[in-house]
């Protein structure tokens, strides 16, 4: 019975195996927990090709016309699908976000890590942070409701239109373009600045010709996590785009792109039947894109993490040619500075520098302004955003049940909704995502089995959200019968954030130290005891942070539940297998709603909305905070 | 016992600071999860036992699905969208309780579970129950009615008939300038410029429905002006925009949901419409019963609701409700049309036959 105690006293042989009965069984649950990545890949695969499926195979639908047509009717009696002007929307609107967020955020980023000054940094990584965690609906009632009528009134743009959606989204994909350069960029090694400024090159060119050179694969990666975020968000070209599939590219115009057209198909606005089926098809096309790319962007970050390409000895050289030719350039430029020079009898040395010196401060000024721009963005949409929404906050509007009477509207069963929601996700994803995390970090070999598992789970977190809608409905609501209930909406989100969870857990795990491990193993403990009291306990904090942070996410999210919300309940739901009203649903339909009077209860949700977000966060920080005010190491 | 002998093993200075701190920490979840659950369970408390009823379909219904839903008091009803087809199939499937439909059920919709098409009459209702036992009964529940309109400076469009519409508004030889339009005194040489719901819209589907022949099959005889792409044809999914850019544009032509004239009365001018010839009506609450362009909008449940069940009873309840002067009183406020406005028996009629089970 106690084999430890038996076996483990005095004298007994140290270096035989210590062994307790159900350790491997314990070890095996983990590994099925974690293998749950790999079912729910499966799963969204299948369901894509499934459904895609049905849809070629129907005599109506070509393959062919379907990747080369340039018609998008779904609708009709001669329906046509071709998906090209679905694509060229997500090309345009995506592509533009990409062209206007991408040099914003390398300046940003440039400015972060070379020039900025602590404060500022100490300003700019929250407000970059507060930009990510703002949920997208948020920026479709922005890009819809304020960005589009500035739009209308000075560049005669449709009342939807590709540009307001392009502004927006240019903002959404600037924080993880930030935080992937500027890591990367920091990852620079020192000692090239210092070479760098050694030879007498000023701080703004050694960013510009040697720091970002060196870091270039990871700014390109950073480029394209941004470009995938891009092409898989959906509520905001859904609401501020349009529903026109003409293609084109005029950016003032209506544009649909393939996740509205999901979403189109979500909300119920395509009749039942072949367009309905063609969303699994899009659906397939989408998911092919954004693994590409975000695979394409993860091999490259990783190569920078494993150090493998570019090896520092071959940084280093690249780095020193570099500077050779920026010496040479130097020695060319100064003797033509002094033909000029001695033309007009100045003195050699001074403009020269001086030139190089005022480089450096506009370059600075034009980083700076990048950032300066993103934390303007973020004053304007919160003002807004309040400004048009304090006027509806009242006890009434948070403690009335739902209306089609703006006056008499509140938002009492939408918040139980939302909390109900988030509550039953935690639920299903915590102990799993920590078995997960717990397998992964702490007993997974380098198989290929587990290298495998991790690049499922990395490939999870990128899959557009819309995506997980569209599995939901087909896995939950129709396949297990679960109906259009709470319960299908819960395991839906908790399939979204699974990966998240799973991520920051062994993050949290990871922050243990080594020795403690060691020390317990060395004092006879078994793997899962050391696992279970010394390491657990520790990254407890650690987890229930990341937990908390995911499910704000999660709370916020509109288009993976906009096939299973409903849009009216009367009370909050009872059972799990009820119907179920949620914050950014509610949103998103009030946004909709032409009526003035919706759209202003939609900022008053908003505002409510971002409260919980904000006390959910600040929860997180308190917890890490104490956890590490209170930590021995 | 493990844990005694582990207390044994961890000789760790910070073993006791740990132990606490689990203990913490884990209080601090379970007090967590103490207050979720009490919360989920405060709220059943605070609601009462009504039972709950699942209404979907159509998104034309909605809006009057979830007014009545928050009116009616014998149930807590979750309304959600879909499409008529989404409304009937999970009605069909037993999914939903009500199914919202802004048309009549066909016999595609049997077909969709296997059922027996011909069992679906051309009225909409059927001779037998579909294969799940589900026997669809249907309640028409209120009208949709459609404005054509036109700039307010406009004079040569104030009567139009379906075959004057078909020129203006579909891809067959489709008329550019108002003068090409046959039938119009005094039309300019202008263009025609068209300001209309975009294909997403039951509208839409509605409006071509009525002006072109055999719509949504495969004979349907022409396409409309905005999957033809000519550039006339401006879609929009906000009525209000429809509605600024014809109050602008003195050449445009336009429809929408007759509520919206209402609201916005004076702003533009609504056009007389006829099926054929010259006898034009105006479209108005006085004359919905003969205005070509207004249609039934139902509701179907399974079978007439019998009171024996606390289900069928709410949902015979909601039925009545709905029939009755209460429940109609808010059909014009959510943009719809009264049923005794068209037919001043029909919800009589209904009400009794609802009543005689």
């Amino acid at each position: 019975m106690n084999w430890s105690r038996s076996k483990g006293g005095p004298g007994h042989d140290p270096f035989k195996k210590r062994f307790r009965p159900g350790e491997d069984l314990v070890v095996w649950f983990l590994l099925a927990m974690a293998s749950l990545a790999i079912v729910v890949s499966a799963t969204i695969i299948y369901t894509l090709v499934d459904g895609s499926y049905d849809f070629f195979t129907d005599s109506r639908v070509n393959i062919f016309d379907f990747f080369t047509g340039s018609d998008w009717m779904p609708n009709g009696m001669d329906p046509k699908f071709g998906i090209l002007p679905l694509v060229q929307g997500t090309i345009l609107i995506a592509g533009g976000a990409l062209l206007i967020g991408g040099p914003l955020g390398i300046a940003a980023a440039v400015y972060l890590s070379e020039f900025a000054h602590r404060r500022v940094r100490m300003v700019a990584k929250p407000v970059l942070e507060i930009l990510a965690g703002i949920p997208s609906i948020v920026y479709g009632f922005f890009a819809l409701l304020v960005i589009s009528p500035f739009l209308r009134e000075y560049f005669d743009a449709d009342y939807f239109n590709a540009a307001a959606a392009i502004i927006v989204m240019a903002v959404m994909v600037l924080p993880i373009i930030v935080s992937v350069s500027d890591d990367s960029m920091k990852a620079v090694p020192k000692h090239m600045r210092e070479a760098s400024i050694a030879m007498g090159a000023t701080k703004w060119e050694t960013a510009t010709r040697v720091v970002m050179p060196a870091a270039s694969s990871g700014i390109m990666a950073s480029v394209l996590l941004g470009l995938a975020r891009a092409i898989g968000e959906t509520m905001v070209v859904a609401l501020a785009a349009g529903s026109v599939a003409k293609g084109g590219w005029d950016i003032f115009g209506e544009h649909m792109t393939m996740t509205s057209y999901i979403a189109q198909v979500a909300t119920g606005d395509i009749p039942p039947g072949l367009g309905v089926q063609a969303a699994f098809a899009v659906g397939l096309v989408l998911f092919a894109m954004t693994y590409m790319v975000n695979s394409l962007a993860a091999r490259i970050v990783l190569r920078i993490k494993m150090g493998k390409r570019p090896a520092r000895d071959n940084m280093m050289t690249r780095a020193v040619n570099r500077l050779k030719l920026l010496s040479r350039f130097k020695l060319r430029a100064s003797e033509f500075m002094t033909d000029v020079t001695d033309r007009f009898k100045r003195d050699r040395k001074e403009p020269r520098l001086l030139f190089r010196h005022m480089n450096e401060r506009v370059g600075k000024v034009v980083l700076a302004t990048s950032l300066v721009l993103a934390v303007t963005f973020l004053a304007f949409l919160l003002y807004s955003i309040f400004t048009q929404g304090y006027k509806g906050l009242s006890w009434e509007f948070l403690t009335n049940p739902l209306s089609w009477k703006p006056e008499k509207a509140g938002i009492k069963v939408v918040i139980q909704g939302s909390v109900y929601l988030v509550l039953l996700t935690m639920v299903f994803t915590l102990p799993v995502g920590v078995g997960a995390a717990v397998y992964l970090n702490e007993f997974a070999k380098e198989t290929w089995f587990n290298v495998f598992l991790r690049r499922v789970i990395q490939n999870l977190a990128g899959v557009p959200s819309i995506v997980f809608g569209l599995v939901g409905l087909m896995v939950f609501v129709r396949t297990f019968h679960f109906g259009l209930s709470l319960l299908s909406g819960s395991l839906t989100l908790s399939i979204m954030v699974l990966p998240v969870i799973i991520v920051t857990s062994e993050e949290a795990l990871r922050s243990v130290p080594q020795t403690f491990r060691e020390a317990a193993r060395g004092l006879g403990a078994t793997k899962w005891q050391t696992v279970w009291h010394h390491v657990l306990p520790n990254a407890v904090p650690g987890i229930l942070t990341g937990t908390i942070l995911s499910l704000s996410r999660a709370i916020g999210e509109t288009a993976p539940i906009l096939f299973i919300a409903s849009f009216y309940s009367k009370v909050a739901p009872r059972s799990v297998l009820d119907g179920f009203v949620a914050l950014p649903i509610n949103i998103f339909y009030w946004t909709k709603n032409p009526s003035h009077e919706f759209q202003d209860l939609a900022a008053t949700t908003i505002i409510v909305l971002l409260a919980i977000l904000l006390s959910m966060n600040a929860l997180a920080i308190f917890i890490r905070q104490r956890a590490q005010s209170r930590r021995q190491w | 016992m493990f844990k005694n002998n582990i207390c044994k093993f961890t000789i760790l200075p910070s073993g006791d600071i740990m132990e606490g701190k689990i203990k913490n920490l884990f209080v601090g979840a379970a007090l967590f999860l103490v207050l979720a659950v009490g919360g989920i369970v405060a709220g059943c408390i605070d609601s009462d036992e009504k039972p709950t009823l699942i209404q979907t379909g159509s998104s034309t219904v909605l809006p009057l699905g979830a007014a009545w839903a928050e009116e009616f008091d014998g149930a807590n009803i979750q309304v959600s969208g879909g499409g008529s087809s989404h409304g009937l199939n999970s009605l069909l499937k037993g999914e939903a309780d009500l199914g919202d439909a802004s048309r009549l059920m066909k016999g595609s919709d049997y077909e969709a579970v296997g059922g027996d098409k011909t069992l679906v009459k051309s009225d909409g209702t059927a001779t037998g129950a579909a294969p799940g036992g589900v026997w669809p009964y249907k309640w028409v529940v209120a009208y949709d009615v459609l404005a054509t309109v036109v700039n307010n400076q406009n004079t040569w469009a104030t009567n139009l008939n379906y075959s004057q519409l078909y020129k203006i508004f579909t891809d067959d030889d489709p008329a550019v300038y108002w003068d090409e339009v046959p039938g119009l005194s005094g039309a300019p040489h202008e263009k025609i410029e068209i300001y209309a719901p975009d294909e997403a819209s039951g509208t839409y589907d509605y409006f071509f429905e009525s002006i072109i022949k055999d719509w949504g099959k495969a004979t349907q005889v022409a396409k409309t002006r905005l999957e033809s792409n000519d550039g006339v044809y401006h879609p929009s999914a906000d009525d209000n925009v429809i509605l600024n850019a014809i109050k602008a544009n003195k050449y445009a032509i336009g429809y929408f949901g007759f509520a919206y004239l209402i609201e916005n009365p004076g702003q533009v001018k609504a056009v007389n419409i006829a099926k054929s010839g010259t006898s034009y009506v105006e479209p108005s609450l006085a004359t919905v019963a003969t205005y070509p362009m207004a249609r039934p909008l139902h509701i179907y449940t399974n079978g007439l609701p019998k009171k024996d069940t606390a289900k069928g009873k709410a949902i015979y309840e909601y039925i009545e409700y709905i029939l009755s002067d209460e429940g109609q009183a808010i059909v014009p406020e959510v943009g719809y049309v009264k049923l005794a406005l068209v037919n001043p028996s029909l919800a009589s009629d209904q009400l009794s036959k609802l009543h005689s089970g």
